[in-house]
């Protein structure tokens, strides 16, 4: 089991009087320093917010384990009191200014998610990858479009469009519906430090399902544009645009792994800083590019676990660097979290939540019978794939652009429903590792003690 | 591309330019100073290359804030220590008289000269405007790189009672210049917050004990690591909010986490082990954000540095009275003085963040004169000073 509760009850009273004492001292500072403005305060506040982030998610996480909740709900939780829809220690505007640290925490996710899959592995569980993913993509791309068809009168921004335009608009959110969360489950690795099937299962289904949702986007994008915008016609030159797109990220991934395997092999000096030049700027240079950026990092990963001796030394590299930015990030994305606006679409959210988690609990038992699963993927290979985060919100951010009509109306119906499956779906699959016996299989849980 | 990929992009160029400039190679230890960092900075600044343009290089203030709170809780952590081996009440008080000699000599000399030389006096007519210059001047120039006796000890090889004696003096020194900006700063009203003399002490102080109580006994990595960062971040942060000093609070807040906690050294460890990520970026701001002095201006920059060549040349000699061992470095030993190193342009750099215009401008451009003054003079010298010690192998 991860991270058991050693602390004794002192600690644990000196850990929430310092989490409550720092949310006064950001209260109060916040007073005191009201009225001046200046680019120096700006600059204090995010300097200051990126501190009280890490501190407070470090503190609530480390409070939460004695109900065994994993960290990334403590983090999260942390974002969403302090941030400006609750207590308002941290303001909208800081918000968006730390958002520079997404770019780089979803990086380094990639990258070790890439490094995660280690061929052996892929090869041992190859047979059940595609089966989970044919089932579990097939299954939700039917199942939740006719659940939204059939509850269209919880959708306000259907009402008035005809029944072929309601069927588009359900098919775009079943494409939302099967994006997973490769930051909550690479969160939950790094607290739990599992090992073994589900762990191997998860990592390789959530890491390669982004390539999976990417080309479904392409695909279900072209298919109904006809069907929402008048006069649109159906153009295959997309799909020639999504080719070039995903082997040229695959190629750009294998040469930034092979400089990678150089650079660790023959310098292995400032790693720090190199991930940090990896998040901040070869994203950017990649997306310029208009080449997928988390297939690159992903691809690199890979190759640098697969391909070289340096799998280990790159993963823990980043372990020592993500350990602070899951915190900020995790923390950011809950002080980002709309909660009036989950206030306002509570019943379509959670209707949408449920089915979701029931399709992907029937899509590992399906998965599971046809692959010849071992029973803790029977029993919980559906866990991990709950947690929805980045890709999600990006799709639904996308569809704004192409479908002005109602895309506002869907990327808020996508921030609610997110909002639910990232706050429950870390907690699912931290319980399903504890259950499955393979938290801590993999090297001393970071809660722990050493 | 935007800012901050340039920015990130030219680092990386400033990094390898930093491999050849060290001359080497792959082992990428650079100049004992990191003066490599702010020469590239320089090149591809607005003053020269003006790859980098100036108002880009103003998006960075946070990370030039951040350096400046890393360095001072790195200061403050290793205050009286020098690798786990306790530094010598000798040591600290020649550290701080060497800083304070320093910090005097410089400021006085620039001082006078403000009052002197007409030409220079009219760029800063206030009375007020040319003590704060010259203090933030003589507490840039007044620091002799910690990473002096690092580098001879890594690089050279050497060891010996004159190499103890030189890094016990170059971390005893720190806190001349971290007490002189900190009293400056919490004196200046000029951005509305009333003046509380040394608070930032006092908010580094309650942040540093916190942190010790929540480090307790326990040695946890992960957590360990998220707590120091985290009251860096929230004490660089808070201090620049309050308008106190942020060099002060990083500085306290060092300090006491090593009184308190019985993790001192792994705190140490840490927070080294990131210093070259932090600050070697902020020696390449600094460098980019440089600007050529005018020709009044000349008249008190060569003030500054000719105050800081005589200031070492006393304090070596003060040195070599007090330790008859460091008469066997030789008149050598007074170079070796010379070198200031990152904190003097982390001052400088906030300093140059704080007052922007010709202020500012003038002590960033003196700080990093004197830096690259100082790396082509001091390291040498040293190295002579040892040899001749005896304390280099063959």
């Amino acid at each position: 089991m991860s991270a058991p509760a050693r602390k004794g009850l002192l600690t644990r009273l000196l850990e929430l009087g310092a989490l409550l004492g720092l949310f006064a001292l950001m209260l109060g500072v916040d007073r005191l320093t009201g009225s001046l403005s200046g680019g120096w305060q700006r600059t204090g506040r995010d300097v200051a917010a990126i501190g009280f982030f890490l501190l407070a998610g470090t503190l609530a996480s480390s409070l939460l384990e004695i109900v065994r909740l994993p960290h990334l709900t403590g983090f999260l939780l942390a974002g969403i009191v302090a941030g400006p829809q609750v207590l308002h220690a941290v303001d909208h505007q800081t918000v968006a200014d730390l958002s520079v640290v997404n770019s780089l925490a979803l990086s380094l996710i990639a990258l070790a998610g890439g490094a995660e899959l280690r061929l052996e592995a892929v090869r041992r569980g190859f047979r059940s990858l595609v089966a989970a993913t044919v089932v579990q993509n097939g299954l939700a791309l039917l199942v939740i479009p006719a659940t939204f068809v059939l509850a269209r009168d919880l959708v306000p921004f259907t009402r008035g469009m005809e029944m072929p335009a309601v069927f588009a608009v359900a098919l775009l959110w079943g494409v939302v519906a099967i994006t997973r969360s490769p930051s909550a489950v690479m969160g939950i690795l790094s607290q739990a430090r599992p090992a073994g099937r589900l762990t191997d299962f998860t990592v390789g289904f959530v890491m390669t399902s982004d390539v999976v949702v990417v080309v479904l986007l392409a695909l279900v994008m072209t298919a109904v544009r006809p069907l929402l915008q008048p006069g649109a016609t159906l153009s295959l030159a997309a799909f020639g645009d999504l080719g070039h797109e995903l082997l040229g990220s695959v190629a750009i991934g294998t040469t930034l792994g092979l400089l990678l395997v150089a650079y660790l092999r023959f310098v292995g000096r400032q790693v720090l800083l190199v991930l940090l030049l990896l998040g901040l700027v070869v994203v950017d240079v990649v997306a310029y590019l208009r080449f997928e950026w988390l297939l690159t990092f992903l691809t690199a990963g890979f190759v640098v676990q697969n391909f070289s001796r340096q799998g280990e030394t790159l993963l823990h590299a980043i372990e020592n660097t993500g350990e602070v930015v899951y915190v900020v990030f995790f923390a950011t994305a809950g002080a980002h979290l709309d909660l009036p606006l989950l206030g306002t679409l509570w019943p379509a959210a959670l209707l949408f939540f449920a089915v979701r988690a029931a399709t992907a609990v029937a899509g590992a038992r399906l998965t599971a019978r046809l692959a010849g699963d071992p029973p803790e993927l029977r029993s919980w290979g559906w866990a991990g794939l709950v947690s929805q985060a980045g890709l999600a919100l990006g799709i639904a951010e996308r569809m704004q652009g192409q479908f002005p009509a109602f895309g506002a109306q869907f990327g808020a119906l996508a921030v609610a429903a997110v909002a639910l499956n990232e706050l429950v779906g870390p907690v699912l699959f931290k319980l399903a590792l504890d259950s499955s016996g393979e938290s801590g299989k993999g090297g001393a849980p970071a809660g722990d003690g050493d | 591309m935007s800012t901050l990929q340039s920015l990130f992009v030219l680092l990386l160029v400033a990094y390898m330019g930093g491999f050849l400039m060290g001359g080497r190679g792959l082992r990428g230890r650079g100049l004992p100073s990191g003066s490599e960092w702010l020469v590239t900075g320089l090149v591809v600044g607005p003053s020269a290359l003006g790859l980098v343009g100036g108002a880009d290089v103003a998006h960075f203030a946070p990370l030039a804030l951040l350096a400046a709170g890393w360095i001072a809780l790195l200061v403050g952590l290793t205050f009286g220590v020098d690798r786990e081996r306790r530094i010598g009440a000798i040591d600290v008080a020649l550290g701080v008289f060497v800083g304070s000699l320093s910090f005097a000599g410089v400021a006085g000399a620039v001082y006078l000269v403000l009052a002197r030389v007409p030409s220079a006096g009219a760029l800063f007519p206030g009375p007020r405007e040319r003590v704060a210059i010259a203090v933030c001047i003589g507490a840039a120039l007044a620091d002799t790189s910690r990473h002096v006796a690092r580098w001879a000890s890594e690089r050279l090889g050497a060891e010996g009672p004159l190499l103890e004696r030189v890094a016990g003096i170059t971390r005893s020194d720190d806190i001349v210049p971290i007490a002189a900006m900190s009293l400056l700063i919490s004196l200046d009203a000029s951005r509305g917050v009333p003046a509380i003399p040394l608070a930032g002490f006092g908010l580094g102080g309650a942040l540093g004990l916190s942190l010790a109580g929540l480090l307790g006994r326990s040695h946890r990595p992960v957590a360990f690591w998220s707590l120091l960062f985290g009251f860096s971040l929230l004490a660089t942060g808070l201090a620049e909010r309050l308008d106190l000093s942020v060099l002060g609070a990083g500085f306290s807040l060092g300090l006491f986490l090593a009184i308190a906690s019985p993790l001192r050294a792994r705190a140490r460890e840490l927070a080294g082990g990131v210093e070259g990520a932090i600050i070697l970026p902020a020696l390449f701001l600094a460098g980019a954000r440089t600007e050529a002095v005018s020709a009044p201006a000349l008249w008190i920059l060569g003030a500054a540095l000719l105050a800081r060549l005589g200031t070492a040349l006393v304090a070596a000699a003060v040195v070599a009275a007090v330790d008859p061992r460091a008469r066997r470095g030789g008149p050598g030993l007074s170079l070796a003085f010379l070198s200031t190193g990152p904190l003097g342009i982390a001052i400088a750099l906030s300093v140059n963040l704080r007052y922007p215009g010709p202020a500012g401008s003038l002590v960033l451009a003196t700080t990093v004169a004197a830096a690259l003054a100082g790396e082509f003079l001091g390291p040498p010298a040293l190295r002579r000073a040892l040899r001749r010690a005896g304390e280099v192998p063959p």
